[in-house]
């Protein structure tokens, strides 16, 4: 952590170069390069073969080429994979055996965090965040879309940070909460999976009404019914609704203190249609004191065809508008 | 690039052994256990055809088989999709595949976890 904040990149906005095969030394160059750094978030089992069980020739190539390139491993996702077997969990012991060496690794490969996903058992939780604090690291819970400030896994995590007043746990905020429109892309997405225009349009006057998210999806989903492309579009529909929150800062307040990461999300290629959103969050949390990353994160690659729009042109240019956003000129690139 | 974009790309059709088999990439942006494959249903030209194994990472065995699997579908890695299709070098397939897999760390109910179903085709001339 710096005195203030720090602006970055998350590898997961590069997921189409990863499924295509490019390697973690080449992307971080090119992000690097392009600008986009120097925070770096890195989703572990995208980024290794094998993860967690990565050998020490990875481990020297991942610090070295983070060295060499001028960027700082910040966050590194980690996943309990409690449905790892059909319809059964995972028991606390199996799932903490599961992080462990994920955290191991994200200490050694010398980032200061790790984000997980929001929602974990009480008693694991307790434990892993002891984990955390042996090896150094902070535990962070991802807060998302519809997330309420009020959730009971938010106020699982707050109120056990009360109790052992560790700086080692906290939350990473994603801008996502505060999303005044569906991104542009979701509506491609849908026409493209074969949705009728009256049923793409109802989608989105749904999505606008104000009601429940839950009530929302049932009645969008509604439209979809007897559709060849149903299971994808279901999928499509019900994540995007529970990704898109209608909060404001103001909301989150008093979480504000926990936050020790962030996520500027954004989907669609146009950057300026999150500039209204993101700006506010970039005040909230100047105004909050905050002194963590926020890294541009895009997820546009969910819904768009790699025609469509390059990952990383897209992520420069959100970069660009964060740290214009931040007051401060934009980085050079080299 | 959506999920589905590029999981069976042009090339992905081969004869081996005799057979027509498929090399068809994860629908997700990370590695997933083996064990999260749940289905894979392929249909040839129209036809369905039954998938006699797959194979990927150190696992190879019959579609139901990987439940037990300990291994990982490495987001780099296809699965190879062995159907039960007689099938020789040089010829051209219009195949289907519709892949379902567990997202074992998401729920999208209090003790269901999601599932990726993703549907993807291609016409190719078999290496």
């Amino acid at each position: 952590m710096t005195d203030r904040i720090q602006y970055g990149t998350t590898l997961f906005s590069l997921t189409p170069d990863w499924r295509a095969g490019e390697s973690a030394t080449s992307i971080l160059q090119r992000v690097a390069d392009a600008g986009c750094g120097p925070a770096l978030e890195v989703i572990g089992h995208q980024a290794w073969r094998g993860f967690p069980r990565i050998s020490g020739a990875d481990e020297r190539a991942f610090r070295d080429a983070v060295d060499r390139v001028g960027l700082i491993p910040v966050a590194l996702g980690v996943y309990t994979d409690l449905y790892r077997r059909s319809g059964r969990p995972m028991s606390a012991d199996q799932a903490f055996e599961d992080v462990q060496p994920q955290l191991e690794v994200a200490s050694r490969l010398g980032f200061e965090l790790v984000r997980a996903t929001l929602g974990m058992e009480p008693a694991l939780l307790r434990r892993v965040a002891e984990e955390c604090e042996r090896l150094g690291i902070a535990l962070t819970f991802e807060v998302q879309g519809v997330t309420p400030p009020d959730a009971p896994a938010v106020a699982e995590v707050l109120s056990l940070r009360e109790e052992t007043g560790s700086p080692y746990l906290g939350l990473t905020l994603d801008f996502s909460l505060t999303t005044p429109a569906l991104p542009v892309a979701f509506g491609t997405a849908l026409r493209r999976l074969g949705l009728p225009a009256a049923a793409v349009t109802a989608v989105h006057r749904i999505w606008a009404q104000d009601e429940p998210v839950g009530r929302r999806i049932g009645a969008a989903l509604a439209w979809l019914g007897g559709h060849p492309e149903e299971a994808a579009l279901t999928t499509l529909v019900a994540g995007m609704f529970g990704r898109t929150g209608r909060w404001q800062p103001a909301d989150w307040a008093s979480v504000l203190p926990a936050v020790r990461h962030a996520h500027a999300k954004f989907w669609d290629p146009e950057v300026e249609s999150v500039r209204e959103p993101h700006g506010a969050w970039i005040s909230a949390l100047e105004s909050a004191g905050y002194t963590g990353a926020v890294v541009s994160e895009w997820g546009g690659h969910e819904l768009l065809d790699r025609a469509d729009a390059d990952a990383l042109a897209v992520t420069r240019a959100h970069h660009d508008l964060l740290v214009e956003l931040a007051g401060r000129p934009a980085a050079v690139t080299a | 690039m959506t999920m589905t974009e590029g999981m069976v790309g042009p090339d992905a059709l081969s004869a081996r052994d005799g057979r027509l088999a498929v090399a068809v990439h994860l629908p997700w942006y990370r590695s997933l256990p083996v064990s999260c494959v749940e289905s894979v249903r392929v249909s040839v030209d129209g036809v369905p055809a039954p998938v006699r194994s797959v194979h990927v990472g150190d696992f190879a065995g019959r579609v139901e088989e990987a439940a037990g699997s300990e291994g990982s579908w490495d987001l780099r890695d296809p699965l190879d999709v062995v159907l039960d299709v007689a099938a020789s070098p040089g010829e051209t397939h219009a195949v289907e595949v519709a892949l379902a897999v567990r997202i074992p760390y998401i729920q999208q109910a209090p003790g269901v976890a999601l599932v990726q179903r993703a549907t993807a085709r291609t016409e190719g001339t078999l290496r």
